[in-house]
């Protein structure tokens, strides 16, 4: 390579031309043209500049600019519509005789403040008010200056010493009070202080809404596809929700937890019941299941895939709720968590869906969030060799991503993405013909899931 | 007045009331609006985020648009005033880590920042991802005024009078920068290594 210091006269010429800033066809070009060394530095210089293009060129879908430009239209329409209908509710006459009464009540309050203000002035000068005072002047028997002899300095309060110990905030707040305090917003919960808004989200949020960074992570699987594929069958499983919110069950499966099922692969997706284009969806479903409670405990019905659903909603709506609106979907969720605790299914298992149900429930600030397991050499190859099965590839994957090695959830992902994104068809559902319309949606759901689950950010 | 450019009337047409030209300048130039901001150090969400309300500060403003300048010199000095909103607020608050920076989540190991940050070794793009990572730290390491023409001249098209024009200083020195940006570009790369 030249060394930049080189003393080649041509060289500021050669990079302008590599920058476009001269042009190709003029003199200064055809020199540069006819010197070998001076076309060996212009190569040189071209690659730099298309590797330094290259390196900060983002990947966006091919349908983010249509996207992007009916978001921005529809807002600034809003905002018009918004301005025009205030405009329309005020005349130009009513909003001036506004503005001219708020500025003589501004007067008004300006003059009255001033008079107390120089009236006050007045009275410190013929009694100038000192503190700390032995006798208040109030009691000096009509005299407005208090004898010399009152006019002592009073001492202060003799404190304890300070002995370290510091009372905490939470030393205040009643057991009961804490409990159903508003519940905190844990995919927003800002960085700091002056961090609002989706700048202050986790990491794990943003990954979850955005695009760009799924992407990156599909090319790095080499599994190019895959998003497409969950794309497509987000639209068909869309297309097959009822009036209620629920989804067809199977025979043998429970409503809600066919509808959790359904409903997973739109919130690994990143939509929930507050954004998201299947928004819709998602608030239906959830607010189906929230709907069906167990008979015997009064909690919410269903088993661990209800538990996970609503706890992601849950992680990902609950920023653009109020505490109030929190409160409610907490409770359930707790409630559900202390269900399904009690029955003492396999928690302890890193590939089982409880243990992904409640790592769920912990993101969302319900539970304690469960160990990391740390998964033995032989159980890790024992997966890697495995067929790739949806039911345990969502699972097994989901361990992997919390407890293995990069390579190691790499190869597992880069396998079972090219096997699962082979079970879904062309209508965005799977292809099995042996199974009805409900059993089809379901297990189109769980074939989805198990795709997602590098881009779950979990 | 120089004829205009295709950008400015599509720009003219979006003044009139056309949505659909807006949607071809949205996609014209969402992608390079969106690099721009990356060289000058956005992360990727936060990039799109920026592009988003270069575009909407467009489109509110377009019934008071008038042609002086190319198109394309309108737009980036909108996404350049932009800019330094962000790093002003940015300096007024807390520092944020991105999470496609591949920092940040480190503790809980999310598979995002466990994947971007990954071992690119056996992926068949490594070396071009090894350059195009000692690039970013490269340009990392620029000024904020080096990154700015950096960033600008990038872009296609983008000369040197209107670069000078958009941050209101000499041709010579827009000059002298780029070609400093490009040398120490150079120079860096050489040292850790790599030949371009």
């Amino acid at each position: 390579m030249t060394r930049p210091d080189d003393p080649n006269p041509l060289n500021d010429k050669i990079l302008d031309l590599v920058l476009g800033q001269i042009p190709p066809g003029g003199d200064e070009a055809a020199r540069i043209a006819g010197d070998p060394r001076a076309r060996a530095e212009v190569d040189r210089w071209a690659r730099l500049a298309a590797a330094a293009k290259a390196a900060h060129a983002l990947q966006l879908d091919p349908a983010a600019g249509e996207r992007l430009a009916a978001r921005v239209v529809a807002r600034v329409r809003d905002e018009e519509a918004r301005a025009e209908r205030v405009g329309a509710e005020r005349p130009v006459g009513a909003r001036r005789m506004f503005w001219g009464r708020v500025l003589a009540v501004s007067l008004g309050a300006h003059a009255i403040f001033l008079g107390v203000f120089a009236l006050q002035a007045r009275r410190s000068e013929v009694a100038p008010v000192e503190p700390f005072l032995l006798t208040p002047q109030w009691t000096a028997a009509g005299d407005p200056v208090a004898r010399a002899e009152d006019r002592r300095v009073l001492p202060l309060p003799e404190l304890p010493a300070f002995d370290g110990a510091m009372a905490s905030d939470r030393e205040f707040v009643p057991a009961d009070v804490a409990d159903e305090a508003p519940f905190p917003s844990p995919a927003l919960e800002p960085a700091g202080p002056r961090e609002i808004g989706l700048r202050a989200a986790s990491p794990a949020f943003r990954a979850r809404t955005s695009d760009p960074i799924k992407r990156a992570i599909e090319a790095r699987l080499s599994a190019r596809g895959s998003l497409d594929t969950i794309r497509r069958s987000l639209t068909a499983l869309a297309a097959t929700q009822r009036a209620d919110g629920s989804f067809a069950a199977p025979a043998g499966t429970d409503v809600s937890d066919a509808t959790a099922w359904t409903v997973l692969p739109f919130l690994g997706d990143g939509h929930s019941s507050r954004f998201g284009a299947h928004r819709d969806v998602v608030a239906k479903a959830v607010a189906f299941l929230r709907g069906r409670r167990d008979a015997a405990t009064g909690t919410v019905a269903g088993g661990d895939a209800v538990l996970w659903a609503l706890a992601e909603d849950q992680w990902l709506a609950g920023g653009f709720r109020t505490p109030a609106e929190n409160r409610a979907p907490a409770a359930d969720l707790r409630g559900l968590a202390a269900r399904l605790a009690a029955d003492g299914a396999d928690a302890a298992r890193p590939d089982s869906l409880r243990t992904v149900a409640l790592a769920a429930a912990a993101r969302a600030r319900v539970v304690e969030a469960p160990p990391v397991a740390t998964l033995a050499a032989a159980t890790v190859e024992d997966w890697l060799a495995a067929d790739v099965r949806p039911d345990t590839a969502l699972t097994r994957g989901a361990a992997l991503a919390a407890g293995a090695s990069v390579e190691t959830f790499r190869r597992f992902s880069t396998r079972a993405a090219a096997t699962l994104r082979g079970l879904v068809g062309d209508d965005g559902l799977v292809t099995d013909a042996s199974l009805d319309a409900a059993a089809r949606a379901l297990a189109t759901a769980r074939a989805v899931l198990a795709l997602q689950v590098p881009f779950r950010a979990e | 007045m120089t004829p205009h450019d295709a950008d400015t009337e599509l720009m003219l047409r979006v003044k009139r009331g056309d949505p659909r030209a807006f949607t071809e300048l949205v996609e014209r130039f969402v992608r390079p609006l969106a690099s721009f901001f990356h060289r000058l150090g956005a992360d990727a969400a936060t990039a799109e985020d920026c592009a988003q309300d270069v575009f909407l500060k467009l489109f509110r403003t377009r019934t008071a648009y008038e042609p002086r300048a190319k198109f394309s010199t309108y737009l980036f000095s909108i996404a350049r005033h932009h800019w330094i909103d962000v790093v002003r607020h940015r300096a007024a608050g807390p520092t944020t880590v991105s999470s496609d920076a591949g920092g940040g989540d480190e503790a809980h190991g999310s598979p995002t920042d466990r994947l971007v940050a990954g071992d690119p070794a056996v992926d068949a793009r490594a070396q071009a991802d090894e350059v195009g990572a000692a690039l970013r730290r490269a340009v990392a390491a620029l000024s904020a005024e080096q990154r700015e023409v950096f960033a600008l001249v990038q872009q296609d098209g983008m000369r040197y009078q209107e670069i000078a024009d958009l941050l209101g200083i000499p041709v010579g020195t827009v000059k002298s920068r780029v070609h400093a940006v490009m040398n120490a570009l150079r120079e860096r790369l050489a040292r850790e290594g790599f030949e371009p």
